[in-house]
């Protein structure tokens, strides 16, 4: 009995994450071979999803821009894998492509949210973001590539001198994406428990109010940019890693347009519908693509539409309400 | 010794041609309340937003505690106790009582026994421990009021800005609410500046009243005096031709 009382007590969207985990985390025990390589790409599309739902769904701030942040830890990533150095280039690589999306967000919105930019015009400034990265990916040649992109070596990751663990194999890099996917999530799930997470979604639903009650809401909005930024640049390092290429495509404003359809239809107001959202629509799109590869936008499109007008919170929204009709 | 808690110079708000707020001066001591009556366009909400930090005056000073809070923005007003209550209620609406005034109360960074003990008492004193897990859009006009009044003690206000509190409540909860502003001066020396229309309220309230009339201070007095004021009135009605 006490133990199905602390099964009660956990959230439904607690138990959802716990039950897409675990599913995770099992499936290299039943398959292998294609869905093992290219899942960890789709879980780091889920993580890119989680840091547009943190800023639209929690904090009501829409960004076109998630795609260039994703782009500048990817790029920093080959970049630094690249250049070589004497330590192992795998953490460089990855805590400075996470770092400088994180200050290039910091700086962006510390501009955009302390002069009272809101809503229309915050969009437009993050759309010109994206365009930006891309144009720079594009023109400076002799250190992106240009429009050939750059190769990225698969990481090792090292403990001390002597443990090296080889992320050039699917099974390792598959556990290697599935911790940081799992860590990252928990993470941000804390912070949007805590104060600051509550202290958003007031921005989110009366931002006039918060801010008589004292709460400075261009520092929680600059913030949870940053956080923004920093979460989908890490996504960003290892997918270049993962991938092995990057190129300016990587930072369109169509790749970021594609992230706020994921965040649609998984739930914008649910860390793990979003995460789910990232990694579905993402697999549905390549499977379509391959089987029919002149529809596949088309039918996308459509399910876009059915899941906004059927459930108000995407499908994490449609879950939830299932779930309260069937067992209460 | 009475400690004054806001103290207003010479204040002055210029919107293009309008004089909105001409040269007005007030002093409001720790637990006064203090009611503004005028007609539409006198400038009462003018006034409150210059104290409230939502505009800058364009002449004149502002105390709190006196200090001199005109170069101070509208979030630390909001630190040094100046609490406003909207014409419309600003709540968090698709959020419960309980997390509309969590909202106020996290500021304190409170410990979690200590934070959920003072959002207790202040349901209490607003009135909605059993409204706490019902969403603030499903809640009452009068409940709404209420929850935002309590937002603004749940934010350690010390003087409340309130404007038009009782809009949209019934006669027996604008009693309430009257009894309300009453006691929260009284027993926690809170002081509170109202601007309402209904007289049934301004009597009720039986505080010192300051009438504005295009953006001046008219008079001011008690209940009484104000009532048998002919000019009063005739600012309000127009006239007679008797």
């Amino acid at each position: 009995m006490a133990n199905s009382k602390i099964i009660k007590n956990i959230t439904g969207e607690n138990k959802a994450a716990l039950i897409i985990f675990i599913l995770m985390g099992l499936l290299p025990i039943f398959v292998s071979g294609y869905i093992i390589f290219i899942l960890p790409q789709y879980m780091l599309f889920g993580l890119l999803a989680v840091s547009l739902c943190i800023l639209w769904g929690y904090s009501g701030i829409i960004s076109f821009g998630q795609a260039a942040f994703f782009a500048i830890g990817a790029y920093t990533m080959g970049i630094v894998i690249r250049e070589g150095g004497a330590i192992n280039t795998a953490y460089i690589g990855i805590v400075c492509g996470a770092l400088l999306s994180g200050i290039v967000a910091l700086i962006v919105g510390y501009f955009l949210f302390s002069v009272k930019v809101r809503s229309t015009y915050f969009v437009l400034a993050t759309l010109a973001l994206s365009i930006i990265v891309e144009q720079l990916a594009k023109s400076q040649k002799d250190i992106t590539g240009g429009w050939n992109g750059l190769f990225v070596d698969r990481i090792t990751l090292t403990v001390g001198p002597f443990i090296e663990f080889s992320l050039f194999n699917d099974i390792p890099m598959y556990y290697f994406v599935f911790f940081i996917t799992l860590l990252s999530f928990i993470l941000i799930k804390w912070l949007m428990a805590s104060k600051f997470g509550k202290i958003l979604i007031g921005i989110r639903e009366n931002e006039d109010r918060i801010s008589a009650l004292g709460y400075d809401t261009s520092f929680y909005k600059t913030m949870i940019f940053a956080i923004s930024g920093l979460l989908a640049g890490l996504a960003g390092t290892i997918y270049g890693t993962h991938a092995g290429f990057v190129d300016p495509s990587l930072a369109r404003v169509l790749f970021s347009t594609e992230v706020i359809v994921w965040v649609a239809i998984g739930g914008r107001n649910s860390l793990i519908g979003s995460l789910a959202g990232g990694i579905l629509v993402a697999s549905l799109s390549n499977y379509l693509n391959s089987v029919t590869p002149e529809y596949w936008q088309l039918i996308i499109g459509v399910i876009f539409i059915v899941v906004i007008i059927l459930f108000r919170g995407g499908l994490a929204g449609g879950v939830e309400k299932t779930y309260e009709k069937f067992f209460r | 010794m009475m400690s004054s808690l806001l103290r207003i110079e010479n204040l002055s708000k210029k919107f293009k041609g309008l004089l909105a707020n001409d040269d007005i001066n007030m002093e409001i001591f720790s637990g006064d309340v203090r009611c503004i009556i005028g007609p539409n366009g006198a400038g009462k909400t003018t006034l409150i937003s210059m104290i409230s930090g939502h505009l800058k005056p364009t002449f004149g000073n502002i105390y709190f505690q006196n200090k001199l809070i005109n170069n101070l923005s509208l979030v630390n007003r909001s630190c040094l106790g100046i609490g406003r209550k909207f014409q419309t209620p600003a709540l968090f609406d698709n959020l419960n009582v309980e997390q509309n005034v969590e909202l106020s109360i996290l500021r304190h960074n409170l410990s979690k026994k200590n934070l959920l003990k003072k959002i207790h008492e202040t349901l209490e004193i607003v009135r909605l421990l059993d409204e706490r897990n019902i969403l603030a859009n499903a809640l009452s006009h009068g409940q709404r009021q209420w929850l935002e009044i309590g937002l603004l003690i749940g934010n350690n206000a010390k003087l409340l800005l309130l404007d038009e509190p009782t809009a949209g409540m019934t006669s027996e909860e604008t009693y309430a609410t009257t009894k309300l502003i009453n006691q929260l001066s009284s027993e926690k020396n809170l002081s509170a500046i109202v601007i309402e229309h209904d007289i049934n309220f301004v009597r009720e309230l039986g505080a010192k009243i300051t009438v504005l009339h295009l953006g001046k201070v008219f008079t001011e007095g008690t209940y009484a005096q104000i009532e048998q004021n002919e000019n009063v009135r005739e600012i309000y009605l127009g006239k007679s031709d008797a």
